[in-house]
């Protein structure tokens, strides 16, 4: 792709100036330049068609005993796919940067929306994690998450250098933390707790915060932990399950037990699609959700493990590659803590399906059951998107030709050259205007035409246009 | 990638408000790498650790798999059907079906027993107290013993108080304590202050735990059941009830789908509930036969009677099959659904007839309420083959209602539940005794008044079992009683075989009263006072004194062996699981009072199968066979599997003293013996009464007021057919005996086997009336008979061709012609001496011998009608001639006997016929004192 930019910037460098009725199909330029991540979203539709035959798989036998269809919880199952996909494309499209505006209200948002579950919140199991509305039910503790992670890169972004300082890295970040964790324990919620403090510890190592500081958190919190765990005999009891599930086989440790059961049973090529005997004999508990690794494993073997972690391994690939190649502060972090988010998530889910980690209640993204964290998953990956894309965008727009340079030395030449002020200078608003009102003409729009004059019919788009 | 670095750098420079300088972008991204590689790193493992269980541990991972959910189930066969010998039911399996929850798995059990209480029949407050699960959480895991906990105790040393307070939650302690409170609630002692004020510290304490719970301390309860992941809910519940039960799940999961889609929380309280079948077994004839058929358990194991002993083949074989089980319990056959035909166990055909059993149930039943006896029994036996046709035993039961049956026995079984816990609660006491030193005096009155209660709860416990026996016992199989006068006949048996005595020998009979000047001075009494007798009239009369001497003749050790030859002392492997052996000391430890004992039914003891299956092989010509219940074993398409053959055990005495005895039995149901009330018109019939003492029940020596009716017979007596054995236990009526009692039900019973059978009269039509009757032969004997009118004639006909061996008549009492015409018809040789009517013969009368002997008959001239002189049977010897020894070939007749007075016929009128006092005979005063 570089090279055939390349090689159209050096046949325009020659020729572009001749003709000066070209006008360049910005579509496909940006096709070129700044493709969708279309890698990231193939593994991702992989992991949603994997994990629609999954959870089909997994709840056939409960769905015709409880809902009188077999086919009842994979249909809403659709529907949670739906749903995401629509909001996969409205985030894929809405221009992230946005989202910084929106930090804080939807911060305050989510907090009601927290605070309403310890009124109003459905109960379910032991914990009380949901709101009920007519037709569905939602988790605000899957918003809290990506709400958090948009938070954190925001704030890491405006604090910059000051990152360092320990009072600037810690204090406002935990009051947020607080405030979250303490809606989530009261549900309770540990799974989620937990996942917060790692997201925020791991964001604030990324942005540069003394890793002393980090190193003394884990040890006074990891006591705290002991303290918390020893103090609550369910957790201790997870925690020692988790030990040995073998010798809690009947108790604390039968999920993970039958987990393992379940995945050792698979072996090379599994039972066969349908087969499996833990799941189909009920004895896998939580197989839609939790377990659902483990009804991969059971039914596919090694060979749908090992393809279940190489699509999240691909996924972790792309994503931290998006990060990497943003030049964007705000939407490197995002897209860090994004991709974080989702793998994060990912790999506890499996370790908890190994019996490796004691049981947290997180589900793997995009495959499991659940409405709540598909939609959050799905805005999540809409989000890396419009990032990946981004970048592309910037590249092009600069590129493009204007009617009147830039003064701070636009070169306007082949080879593309961010703007040096414009994130730090320029306020949001004023940013987008010039995103916007950058490409409009110029030398590019005659050496495209030029050549491809066999085309029927040249279409004339702003990058406006193209890009709403 | 380096492109932008700078630039970057540099725009997030003017950004920042601070002095910092911006955090350089290779740290950033250069940390983000360490994060994805942390994260990937996180992956592999989880990765590497799912594939090593997939490959290293799949082997150990499917065995667990499997052990989950495959199962090798063994399928119980349909248990096969009870029939009688004609093929009437007796016993079969219907479908029924249990109700069962697994209580841990119950989240709302008033709900659930809510929902159960109309299809199963009970309230909802007996359902919810057995699927709660709050009786029944999981067993507590042992977490003190986890090695991590042991090493964070003695690292760990601040947390170790922490933890220890959580292992030992409020609800144990409570638990604990209120079961020390327990305890002591079931002492009658909270009287004693100090123990009142303990009790008050634990109940203090209750109520303040209770109070840390936040819960009424009379709310609170113990869980004897904690930890059970199963609970039948109902059983024995029929396929309308589990139709309504399904129905009901259905229209619950249909309330439930349409409430979730109006995003309402709903449960469905019957989705925990399971259900399986439990065959039942039941007993179409109800009663009939129900002891000796026994019962079947919950489990479909056989208990008793014929049910356990065929228990294997009516069960038949079980099924292995393989099968998945989700944990809902539903199984899926791995290799199809079993064939059910294959599956079903044999059916046992007894050689029980119905009919006559019922009218043997009905004839003891009527005889044991009639003489208000506790117990009874009768068995009936066909004698050619030892097959048991009928087995009743009183108090009767319905099998089919027996949960309903113990129920009423639930006094019972209360008293024995009190008496255990009364001596656990003892031993607990004295094994605390925590204030014997401050209280002694008090511990000692407690303790004396406990043992006192506990010996009267005792006393009542025995009463109470006396009184009210076990009707589900097979009494006439498992209990043993002395028989008391029945053994003569057996005594005789050996005594005749080992030609100890002869027919012709007289005893002197002692007037009824025979001291024996042994150690105790035991003396033996009889009922009927006599002065002498021959072995007819011992054995008619039932003469104590009689049977003794003969026993004396005979030898305590040929005693023993002839009844052990008969069975006695041994079981008959009659295959009823339980039978008794009865009670017979070895002849070596006999005192000699116990010989005399012995030989007429007293210190050994019986079971009633052993004394009819002994009585049958004197009617079959003295071979023991072995008692057959069991006839056949069929299939259920009706081939026979296998044939129960009769099956001979020994030759106890020969044929010839068999036929003598059942002869001489026949005495036994005359007019003027004490079984006269067994007579059946148109069928001889050998019997034998007996009236046995009962020991006290909490003493030595025998009770006055307790006795053991008994009479034993056989039909028709020439060529017997059947054998009865008639037992009542306990007649509280003023008159009673085995005559009076137990005949009159062998006399019914038999009479109805016999014409049920189709037994062929001996006699000819025609006849039948004449002979025997009382009245009849009262009369006759009265009035000049025509000896040429059968229908006159005294005698009974003896068929001469169907036996070469004959037995003698009584001559005696008739004329010349008489005695012509009777000898003629026997095929027997008669030399007649002097003239008027016969009161000798050379061979005694009942005394079988070849056709064509030669019997001397001495007359004396008196005119019939005219009773004997009794000095004449003084001494009989001086009377009579010796009588050339070549007259007689079998050289087996030797005296002439002279007759006994009662037997003589003539003029003598049945009323005037000595009877017993109070219609009581046999061994009632013949005991040891």
């Amino acid at each position: 792709m570089t090279a055939t930019t390349a090689n159209a910037a050096d046949n325009s460098g020659a020729r572009a100036p001749k003709k000066a009725s070209y006008s360049p199909d910005l579509r496909r330029e940006i096709k070129k330049i700044a493709p969708w991540d279309f890698t990231l979203l193939a593994a991702v539709v992989l992991l949603l068609g994997l994990g629609t035959v999954m959870v089909y798989s997994a709840t056939i036998n409960e769905s015709t005993l409880f809902d009188g269809d077999g086919a009842a919880r994979v249909k809403t199952h659709l529907i949670h796919i739906c749903v995401g996909v629509f909001a996969l494309l409205t985030a894929m499209f809405f221009p992230y940067k946005q989202l910084r505006k929106l930090v804080y209200p939807a911060l305050f948002f989510t907090l009601g929306l927290l605070f309403l579950v310890i009124l109003v919140g459905t109960e379910a199991g032991n914990a009380r994690r949901w709101l009920s509305f007519p037709g569905f039910n939602f988790q605000p503790a899957e918003l809290a998450k990506l709400v958090f992670v948009i938070f954190l890169a925001h704030s890491i972004t405006k604090k910059g250098g000051r990152i360092r300082q320990f009072t600037v890295a810690f204090v406002p970040h935990f009051i947020v933390l607080s405030a979250l964790i303490l809606m989530c324990l009261f549900q309770p919620d540990f799974g989620t707790s937990v996942l917060l403090v790692v997201l925020m510890f791991t964001l604030l190592f990324v942005a540069g915060t003394r890793v002393s500081y980090i190193v003394l958190f884990v040890f006074v919190g990891g006591f705290l932990a002991f303290q918390a765990i020893a103090s609550n005999d369910m957790r201790l009891g997870r925690v020692l399950a988790a030990i040995d599930p073998w010798a809690h086989r009947m108790g604390r440790g039968y999920q993970m037990v039958n987990s393992q059961i379940a995945i050792g049973s698979g072996e090379w090529t599994g039972q066969g699609l349908g087969f499996g005997g833990q799941t189909l004999t009920g004895h896998l508990p939580e197989g839609e959700t939790d377990f659902i690794l483990s009804v991969i494993a059971e039914q596919l073997g090694v060979i749908g493990v090992l393809l279940v972690a190489g699509l999240f391994a691909l996924i972790l690939f792309r994503g931290i590659r998006i990060a990497l190649k943003t030049e964007d502060a705000f939407g490197r972090f995002l897209a860090f803590g994004i991709t974080l988010l989702i793998v994060l998530q990912a790999t506890i889910n499996m370790l908890v399906a190994v019996a490796l980690v004691p049981t947290k209640g997180l589900t793997l993204p995009f495959v499991s059951y659940g409405g709540s964290s598909m939609l959050i998953c799905a805005v999540g990956l809409g989000i890396l998107l419009n990032i990946s894309r981004s970048h592309g965008i910037e590249v092009v727009r600069d590129l493009a030709p204007r009617q009147q340079p830039p003064s701070d030395g636009g070169d306007g030449g082949a080879k593309p050259k961010p703007r040096k002020k414009r994130g730090a200078k320029a306020s949001p608003k004023a940013r987008r205007g010039s995103i916007f009102s950058g490409a409009k003409g110029g030398q590019f729009k005659e050496k495209d035409k030029r050549k491809r004059k066999d085309r029927k019919k040249p279409r004339r788009q702003t990058i406006d246009e193209v890009l709403s | 990638m380096s492109r932008g670095n700078s630039n970057t750098r540099a725009s997030d420079e003017q950004s920042v408000r601070s002095e910092l300088p911006p955090v350089r972008l290779n740290t950033i991204r250069r940390r983000m790498l360490v994060v994805a590689v942390v994260l990937a790193a996180g992956m592999t493992i989880a990765t590497g650790r799912a594939v090593m269980l997939q490959t290293v541990d799949s082997a150990v991972m499917k065995r667990e798999a499997a052990g989950n959910y495959v199962r090798s189930e063994t399928i119980d066969a349909w248990r096969g059907d009870i029939i009688d010998r004609k093929g009437g039911l007796l016993a079969v399996s219907v479908n029924r079906w249990a109700v069962t929850v697994d209580p841990s798995t119950i989240k709302e059990p008033a709900k659930v027993a809510q929902a159960l209480a109309p299809i199963v029949g009970k309230t909802a407050d007996q359902i919810h107290e057995r699927i709660d699960p709050a009786t029944a959480v999981p067993v507590h895991e042992q977490t003190t013993q986890h090695p991590s906990i042991r090493i964070a105790r003695k690292t760990a040393t601040p947390m170790v108080k922490l933890l220890e307070r959580m292992w030992q939650t409020p609800r144990e302690r409570l638990d604990r304590r209120l079961d020390v409170l327990e305890r002591f609630m079931q002492l009658d002692q909270l009287r004693d202050r100090a123990i009142f004020q303990l009790v008050d510290t634990l109940a203090d304490a209750a109520e303040r735990t209770a109070g840390a719970l936040h819960a009424d301390v009379n709310s609170l309860r113990f869980f004897p059941s904690r930890g059970r992941r199963f609970a039948y809910v109902a059983r024995d519940l029929d396929d309308q009830q589990i139709r309504e039960l399904t129905r009901e799940r259905e229209a619950w999961n249909k309330r439930c789908r349409e409430a979730r889609k109006r995003n309402e929380a709903c449960r469905n309280p019957l989705l925990a509930v399971l259900t399986r079948p439990e065959p039942r077994r039941y007993y179409p004839k109800r009663e009939s036969g129900a002891q000796l058929l026994g019962l079947v358990g919950r489990d479909g194991k056989g208990l008793s009677g014929i049910e356990r002993a065929m228990d294997a083949i009516l069960a038949g074989g079980q099924t292995a099959v393989s099968t998945i089980r989700d944990n809902r319990g539903r199984r899926i056959y791995l290799d199809g659904i079993p064939d059910s035909a294959a599956l079903a166990g044999s059916n046992v055909q007894l050689s029980i007839d119905l009919q006559i059993q019922a009218a043997a149930e009905r004839e003891i039943a009527k005889a044991c309420l009639s003489s208000g006896a506790r117990a009874g029994y009768a068995v009936v036996m066909r004698v050619g083959t030892g097959e048991v046709l009928a087995a009743a035993n009183f108090p009767n039961y319905n099998p089919n209602t027996f949960q309903t049956w113990f129920a009423d026995r639930r006094p019972l079984t209360a008293e024995r539940a009190a008496l255990a816990k009364r001596r656990d609660d003892l031993s607990w006491a004295s094994k605390w005794s925590f204030n014997t030193a401050a209280f002694p005096d008090l511990h000692a009155d407690y303790e004396r008044e406990s043992f006192r209660s506990l010996n009267e709860q005792i006393d009542a416990y025995v009463e109470y079992q006396h009184r009210f026996p076990n009707a589900s016992r097979n009494t006439a199989f498992l209990d043993v009683y002395e028989p008391g006068s029945v053994m003569k006949i057996f005594t005789a048996a050996a005594a005749l075989e080992e030609d100890a005595i002869d027919l012709s020998q007289v005893f002197d009979l002692e007037k009824g009263d025979w001291e024996l000047h042994d150690a105790d001075d035991n003396v033996i009494h009889d009922v009927s006072k006599m002065k002498r007798g021959d072995l007819a009239r011992i054995i008619k009369k039932s003469s104590n004194i009689g049977a003794a001497k003969i026993a004396f003749e005979l030898g305590a050790e040929r005693l023993d062996a002839y009844l052990r030859r008969f069975g006695f002392g041994s079981q008959t492997g009659s295959g009823v699981p339980g039978e008794a052996r009865g009670l017979l000391r070895p002849a070596a430890q006999w005192v000699p009072v116990e010989l005399a004992n012995v030989s007429f039914g007293q210190g050994m003891a019986a079971t009633g199968i052993q004394i009819v299956t002994a009585l049958a092989a004197l009617g079959n010509g003295g071979t023991l066979m072995r008692p057959l219940v069991v006839r056949r074993l069929v299939s259920e398409d009706g081939t026979v599997l296998r044939e129960f053959e009769p099956e001979k055990v020994r030759q106890v005495v020969s044929e010839r003293t068999a036929r003598t005895v059942l002869d001489l039995m026949r005495g036994v149901t005359e007019p003027d013996g004490t079984g006269r009330r067994a007579y059946i018109p148109g069928y001889p019939v050998a019997g034998k009464t007996g009236t046995g003492q009962k020991p006290h029940l909490r003493k030595r020596g025998y009770s006055e007021a307790m006795w053991v009716n008994t009479f034993v017979g056989l039909a028709p007596a020439d060529n017997p057919e059947l054998a009865i054995v008639i037992l009542v236990d306990e007649p509280t009526g003023k008159n009673h005996g085995g005559g009076l009692i137990a005949a009159p039900a062998f006399q019914k019973i038999m009479r109805f086997s016999l014409d049920y059978l189709g037994v062929p009269s001996p006699y000819e039509a025609g006849k039948r009336q004449a002979w025997l009757d009382p009245d009849v032969l009262a009369r006759r004997r009265a009035m000049p008979t025509d000896d040429n009118d059968p229908l006159e004639r005294h005698g009974p006909p003896v068929d001469v061709a169907r036996s070469g061996d004959v037995p003698v008549p009584d001559f005696r009492g008739m004329t010349m012609d008489e005695v012509r015409q009777q000898a003629t018809s026997l095929g027997l040789l008669v030399w007649l001496q002097g003239s008027g009517v016969a009161v000798a013969q050379t061979i005694p009368a009942h005394e079988r011998v070849r056709v064509g002997s030669h019997v001397t008959i001495s007359f004396n001239p008196r005119a019939p009608g005219v009773a004997l002189d009794p000095s004449m049977l003084d001494n009989p010897l001086d009377r009579m001639p010796a009588l050339p020894e070549g007259d007689h070939p079998q050289g087996e007749q030797r005296v002439v006997l002279p007759i006994h007075g009662d037997a003589m016929p003539g003029g003598v009128h049945p009323a005037q016929i000595p009877q017993a006092p109070n219609g009581r005979e046999g061994a009632r005063d013949g005991g040891i004192r």
